[in-house]
């Protein structure tokens, strides 16, 4: 068992207990009435039985038969109102005026709606009892508590959001059973109200997703006192298949150029654009199986991404994906090379290998930092990028044996081989 | 009533007067102020009064000892601090100090107190050197020459501006003062005495607790020989005669003195700090003993020794002799045991002596540096003796005598101008090598932590040094870290070597495995928010599922946790009885009341002289200090000499090791050197001139480069080996191993050199001539704001406000077990609109539905995902204690380095909790991943960043899949330099098939923000289609082991 249902299950228990003792502990104290009097020579006088909360409610008495009580300091019986109310059970004093001695209830007790049981204690005996009713004060000022969730649903048929609200009038009494509460909702400029009768204290509306994205704001009033204004967000559904283009500014294979790869509007199976921000990776296949992958996030729908353009020539095969919920076709982007061959000298001076100037398919220097990869025995020794076209590789800096070595160049999936004697 | 006669009155008053000034003319001197000690006493208010402000808030303890003060300013008589540790009890250090800062807060704020007792502190302490001194040379000259050298004392000055240890300084003092109290009780047996005495004794008891006893051992004790010795001589009449029956014979009779003083101290002792030994008793210190610099070995590890051996020590090193010859006479003879015990504890490592003298337990938990200030301040009397005799007495005759008066004001001069520097120095130590980070501004963080109850949640600071001490005690908020270390209560950091969470980085692995313990599980700690003033956190903190939320004024970046419970109102803790707190409350400043009471009188005539005071006893026992010993001055100078040498020869030995061009791999080592402090000119000059780079060229270079090596790493270790050498031109294989929060790292680069003109200089090295596509370029992001409250109000947040916790997916999950470990490794989607912040906490069950253990996904995993966004997960179980056994703990920090959880049973199920919360932050997937080539045993790539702002640190999430496409094995790799904007970056990783055992795959027990994973599945994923997720980034028939790759990046700028 969790921590939170030992706490609730002790809160629960802690509540019983002051119940309990609340309830009996009063009486034990103050003498419970031991029962009906045989002589009922007192009674309570007739009078208005329903009041309204916050009424001053006052409670006459009298002898059976004579109208008014003697005042107190004549009389030797001694007199209490029993009052049971939902807050418990309260002896009251009697008051005496002028002429009269009657019950006056505490406010507290005015206050709070609901049945409530006065009995007329005379000499510790119980003599009379009737029944009043407090009804709640509904003209008065009342407070809504209105609960509105979740913030946000899925578009679609299953998702759905509620609207609770609890109004209370100014003593916080719930308002009765069948009391129409006004419930406003507009969606998608649609406005509606409902009338919704309460039950148990509380009304309730539930609003169902729709298919169309957009915001439910809700209100609930009674009496026409409102409570503030509420939303609920219809967020689209998932996203179904989807097709993608790309943009580049040429075809060539030069390693440095850029592929804006785009989707199309990403639409739910209602054709609502989907959510902002919604990842899409996009997975490139090389000719030889190499895996490339990149991704963006969706604006109004459509996702862009970028990638580098292959450094050899290539044909790729883009695909995207919302991963496991929605993809997009094929498409097939094809990279041209952008040089024929590579230029290779070896100066046994500066003990040097000088790869380039590359010359590139406009007849200008391939872009700098184009890779060029020196390997000796198949074993990569140097991956250097080109500055203007050439690659120096200095063999003195590379602590290699001085024999005849046969080097290979590759670069812009060329490959030359260049025979060294040093 | 009838009248006395006058006449009587008259011949009482006569017969007084007679009686007195008679006792006054035997036995009263006169006595004038003695200069020096004005003199001193003015020089040391100067001196120390005004350099504290610039030393003591910069030391290691005082701005604790302040931090106590607030406590006791807020609650006098609350044994019981919440503010660090969650939660520990005050009593575990005498309060004196710290009430006496509280008090004085109350006049002008905490750091006044402070000052205030640094002042207080510093006079006692002369005066007390003063009355020592008396009380050994019975000189009043040579004790004022003592009590001048005192205020300029090396050891005094470091323990109070660059320790800070204020108690310390302030229970030797008054020990000084009681001294000559108790040597008069001893010799007289004068009641007076006695009390006077004990008063003191216990104003040291209650103001540190280590003095006493052990001031007992090397003051107390000696003390006591002493007196015996000076009853003897007055008994045998001559030194010579004193033999040992006499000794013992004095020693009978004294016996009951002195065991009435004993019993005194010792009842003193227990009583006025009885809390504080209850609370021992009750709570016995389970700290793993925490390296202190004072242990080591001296010549092994120079550093410490200069600061717990040469700078305590100074001047009074060439002294020495003369000291030894002195304490070693028969008078003193027990000061000089005892001297020569506290100087061989002083030592601590160098050799294994004190371990063997104070025992294993005693050794570890000591700090030993407290002997030598002890063995120093026992010295100034005799130093003070012989300054007196070198600057007016029989050795300045003797030397001007036999050498020449210009040899004499010349080894003066040294020996002044030696002491001076070495003051000096002591005092601007923290200034040249700074101990602590620049001083911080706490007002920022003190109102970060008022707003909007961020109190509420504890927070940690990094990198804040010893002021993190400051911030707590302006703050009502509570941190789990703290700066009291044996008054830990956590296992998470009992069991560990770690001095502070806060600077855990130079503990190695136990502080970092510390902090990433906390990082891991925060909600446990109810720890929401850091304060990093130390960015080589920020990776760890990044990679752990935290994020920033603001830099603060004062330059401090606040990290935020999501998901974290705030403090429940009302914390466990420890109380104890009333009458404790209540004599915990009291007694120390009674003590200090009841001392003033006893000695304001004899205080206030001493000082101004207004009656001629008694000579104390002590003060017949005059030397004549007229014929200094001819034998100890060869021999002195034959010390000096070697010492000398000794430092000559060390500074040559430390040139040669540091001369950086004499061979290449100096030339390399010095390189790196450069570069790991940042000193980057240096390295430029170690570049070969005749290479075309320019001063400019390789700044540029330099300041381009970002990434976990340039940024967050530290060089640990650096090895040359000559590769080849051919002329002028050398080839250096150089293996670096650098040091960073997440992980080690090696590097492997061939440097070659050229030598001009007898000098190895290094070739540059290739940077990257890549140039980018476009100059100008635009990017558009969705970026999120959650308001928080939307309603400005300091209410608990409406329900609207509320938002709703992301829907989660796990899509599939298993518990494996791998060499006896076990791991939950699966993976995980966030299917909703939003963006989530997801942790995942993992328990094992066992076959009986015990729990075994429990932990958090850590850095294996990406907290933050976009809408419809994947991430693997690997939860580890580690061990919240550290080993138990005692192995040798590993020199340097290792990042990795992991304690597997001990699990006693097999685990049959496993269960996860998902929590996820809306996520605003870190939301970035701009890195392509080009030209993947995967096969059996590595994966080759280019990564491209594709967005505006540089990946730091990127972290390579790889998971291995099974054959339907299910998480295996999940591992992570990071890429050790940053990728810049629309810049590429290539890696190249070994990996190898993780042969696992599944244990568990039943996802029965995988709940989601509280709901069971399968109803989430249930209502939106049931027409998940899966075939399109599998060999998302593998060829698809490369072998069996197949791979995926998941990216996640931290950006340093983000704010």
């Amino acid at each position: 068992m969790s921590i939170g249902t030992y706490t609730a299950a002790s809160i629960v228990i802690s509540t019983c207990m002051a119940l309990a003792i609340l309830s009996f502990a009063p009486e034990e104290d103050l003498k419970v009435p031991s029962g009906f009097s045989d002589e009922r020579r007192y009674e309570l006088l007739p009078g208005k039985v329903e009041f309204l909360a916050g009424d001053s409610i006052r409670i006459g008495f009298h002898e059976t038969g004579i109208e008014s009580i003697p005042s107190k300091g004549k009389n030797t019986d001694t007199f209490l109102l029993w009052v049971k109310s939902s807050y418990g059970s309260v002896p009251v004093e009697p008051q005496t005026d002028s002429n009269n001695s009657y019950f006056q209830l505490p406010s507290f007790l005015c206050e709070t709606a609901g049945e409530t049981e006065v009995l007329l204690v005379v000499n510790n005996k119980i003599t009379d009892r009737k029944m009043i009713r407090i009804l709640p004060k509904e003209d008065s000022a009342i407070t809504m508590e209105s609960y509105f969730g979740p913030p946000s649903i899925q578009a679609g048929t299953a998702d759905f959001a509620m609207l609770v609200t609890l109004p209370t009038d100014m003593y916080d009494n719930m308002v009765s059973d069948s009391t129409m509460v006004n419930i406003g909702s507009t969606f998608r400029r649609e406005t509606s109200i409902f009338n919704i009768p309460m039950k148990n204290g509380y009304a309730w509306k539930v609003f169902p997703s729709t298919t169309t994205t957009g915001t439910y704001f809700v209100n609930a009033s009674l009496y026409g006192f409102g409570a503030r204004e509420m939303e609920s967000e219809v967020h689209p559904s998932k996203p179904v298949d989807f097709t993608i283009s790309a943009k580049r500014e040429h075809d060539y294979a030069d390693g440095n150029r850029l592929v804006r790869l785009s989707t199309s509007v990403l639409r739910d199976n209602y054709g609502n654009v989907i959510s902002d921000g919604t990842l899409v990776t996009f997975e490139i296949e090389s000719e030889q199986g190499n895996i490339s992958k990149t991704s963006g996030t969706t604006i109004n729908g459509v996702s862009t991404a970028q990638i580098l353009h292959p450094d050899h020539p290539d044909t790729w095969s883009v695909r995207a994906r919302i991963s496991g919920i929605a993809e997009s076709d094929s498409l097939k982007l094809v990279f041209t090379k952008i040089t024929e061959s590579i230029p290779i000298n070896y100066y046994k001076l500066e003990d040097n290998i000088v790869v380039g100037p590359i010359i590139s398919y406009m007849g200008q220097w391939v872009s700098d930092g184009t890779e060029i990869s020196l390997f000796l025995n198949d074993n990569l020794i140097l991956r250097k990028g080109s500055k203007e076209g050439i690659v120096n590789f200095s063999l003195s800096k590379l602590g290699l044996p001085s024999e005849k070595l046969t080097f290979e160049v590759r670069a812009l999936g060329i490959t030359e081989t260049i025979e060294v004697e040093r | 009533m009838p009248l006395i006669d006058r006449c009587t009155i008259h011949r009482i008053t006569y017969l007084w007067y007679r009686r007195i000034t008679a006792y006054r003319k035997s036995n009263f001197v006169k006595i004038r102020s003695n200069k020096y000690l004005v003199v001193a006493i003015i020089l040391a208010l100067l001196f120390h009064g005004t350099s504290m402000f610039f030393t003591m808030e910069q030391t290691y303890d005082a701005l604790i000892h302040v931090f106590f003060g607030s406590h006791y300013a807020e609650h006098w008589f609350d044994t019981w601090n919440e503010s660090w540790y969650t939660g520990f009890t005050v009593l575990g250090y005498p309060p004196l100090v710290h009430q006496a800062i509280a008090l004085l807060s109350f006049i002008g704020g905490l750091k006044f107190g402070m000052f205030t007792l640094v002042i207080i502190g510093t006079l006692l302490f002369v005066t007390g050197v003063y009355r020592y001194a008396l009380l050994i040379t019975a000189n009043r000259t040579v004790a004022g020459y003592a009590a001048l050298i005192s205020v300029f004392s090396s050891s005094f000055v470091e323990t109070l501006h660059l320790f800070g240890q204020l108690p310390s300084i302030i229970g030797i003092s008054v020990l000084m003062h009681a001294l000559p109290e108790i040597y008069l009780w001893l010799k007289t047996g004068r009641i007076w005495h006695l009390i006077t005495s004990l008063s003191l004794l216990a104003v040291t008891v209650t103001s540190h607790h280590v003095t006493p006893i052990f001031g007992m051992v090397f003051f107390i004790f000696p003390l006591i020989g002493m007196v015996l010795m000076d009853n003897s001589f007055e008994k045998a009449g001559t030194w010579k005669q004193v033999t040992l029956k006499i000794f013992v014979g004095r020693f009978r009779n004294h016996f009951k003195r002195i065991l009435v003083f004993g019993i005194g101290a010792l009842v003193l002792i227990v009583v006025c700090i009885l809390p504080y030994w209850i609370n021992t008793k009750n709570n016995p210190i389970t700290q793993v003993p925490i390296p202190h610099g004072s242990r080591d070995n001296f010549l092994e590890i120079t550093s410490s020794g200069l600061v717990f051996f040469l700078i305590p020590w100074g001047v009074l090193l060439i002294v020495l002799p003369y000291i030894f010859y002195r304490y070693f006479s028969k008078r003193y003879l027990f000061f000089g045991l005892s001297f020569s015990l506290l100087l061989l504890l002083g030592t601590g490592g160098t050799t294994p002596l004190p371990k063997m003298i104070l025992g294993d337990n005693a050794f570890n938990i000591l700090t030993l540096d407290r002997f030598t200030l002890w063995a120093s301040i026992m010295a100034l009397p005799i130093f003070g003796e012989f300054l007196y005799r070198f600057a007016e007495g029989d050795l300045k005759q003797y030397l001007q005598k036999k050498y020449s008066p210009v040899y004499h004001r010349l080894s003066g001069a040294i020996l002044a101008a030696v002491f001076l520097f070495m003051t000096g120095f002591t005092m601007s130590l923290g200034y040249f090598r700074p101990s602590q980070p620049e001083q911080i501004n706490m007002q920022p963080l003190v109102n970060f932590l008022n707003q909007d109850q961020h109190y509420k949640w504890r927070y940690l600071p990094l990198g804040f040094g010893d002021q993190m001490a400051w911030l707590s005690a302006q703050t009502k908020a509570s941190t789990i870290d703290g700066n009291y270390h044996s008054a830990r209560r956590l296992p998470e950091l009992t069991s560990r070597a770690v001095e502070r969470l806060e600077n855990s980085k130079f503990r190695g692995v136990e502080g970092l495995g510390s902090l990433q313990q906390f990082l891991a599980v925060p909600e446990k700690y109810h720890l929401k928010y850091i304060f990093s003033n130390d960015k080589f956190y920020d990776p760890l903190l990044y990679f752990s599922g935290w994020h920033r939320l603001q830099r603060l004024e004062n330059g401090i970046v606040v990290w935020e946790k999501e998901g974290v419970s705030p403090l429940p109102s009302r914390v466990a803790r420890d109380d104890i009885p009333v009458y404790q707190a209540l004599m915990w409350g009291t007694i120390p400043l009674f003590t200090v009341f009841i001392v003033l009471l006893l000695n304001l009188r004899s205080l206030w005539q001493r000082t101004l002289k207004t009656r001629q005071a008694v000579a104390p006893s002590y003060m017949s026992f005059k030397l004549a200090l007229e014929s200094y010993p001819k034998k100890l001055l060869p021999f002195s100078r034959f010390w000096t000499y070697a010492l000398s040498v000794l430092i000559i020869f060390g500074c040559i030995q430390f040139y040669l090791t540091n001369s950086d061009q004499i061979s290449p791999e100096n030339a390399v080592e010095a390189y790196y050197d450069a570069l790991d402090f940042k000193a980057f000119e240096k390295s430029y000059s170690l570049l070969n001139p005749n290479s075309d780079k320019s001063l400019d060229q390789f700044m540029l270079e330099i300041s381009v480069s970002d990434g976990l090596l340039s940024s967050y790493s530290k060089l640990d270790a650096i090895t040359t080996n000559l590769a080849s050498e051919q002329g002028d031109r050398a080839v250096v294989s150089t293996k670096l191993s650098w040091v960073t929060p997440l992980k080690k790292f090696e590097q492997h680069i061939d440097h070659s050199l050229q030598r001009i003109e007898g000098k190895w200089y290094l070739d540059p090295l290739e940077y990257e001539t890549d140039i980018p596509a476009d100059q100008l370029f635009t990017t558009s992001q969705t970026t999120y704001s959650n308001h928080g409250r939307r309603r400005i109000s300091s209410e608990q947040t409406y329900h609207e406000d509320v938002l709703k916790q992301p829907l989660v997916s796990v899509l599939n999950a298993k518990l494996v077990a791998l060499n006896d470990t076990y791991h939950i490794v699966g993976e995980l989607q966030n299917m909703d609109n939003i963006p989530a912040d997801i942790s995942i906490k993992a328990t094992l069950y066992s076959r009986n539905n015990k729990i075994l253990a429990s932990f958090n996904a850590r850095d294996l995993m990406k907290h933050k995902l976009l809408p419809k966004e994947r991430t693997a997960f690997r939860v580890d179980f580690e061990e919240y204690l550290w080993d138990e056994d005692t192995s040798p703990l590993p020199v340097t920090f290792d990042p990795s380095q992991f304690t597997n959880a001990r699990i006693a049973d097999a685990p049959a199920t496993f269960e996860l909790q998902i929590e996820a919360n809306v996520a605003t932050k870190d939301l970035r997937d701009y890195i392509a991943v080009s030209d993947l080539v995967i096969s059996q045993d590595s994966i080759e790539g280019i990564l491209y960043n594709t967005g505006s702002k540089d990946a730091t640190i990127t972290q390579l999430l790889i998971s291995h899949l099974d054959e339907k496409g299910k998480t295996s094995w999940v591992e992570q790799r990071y890429i050790s330099e940053s990728i810049r904007s629309h810049r590429k970056q290539r890696f190249s990783l070994d990996i190898h098939p993780v042969q696992t055992t599944l244990v568990s795959s039943d996802m029965n027990n995988v709940f989601v923000n509280g709901h069971p994973n399968t109803q989430v599945w249930d209502i939106w994923l049931s027409d998940r289609e899966f075939a399109s997720d599998q060999n998302s980034n593998t060829k698809k028939d490369r072998g069996a082991s197949k791979y995926m790759l998941k990216l996640n990046y931290f950006v340093a700028n983000a704010l």
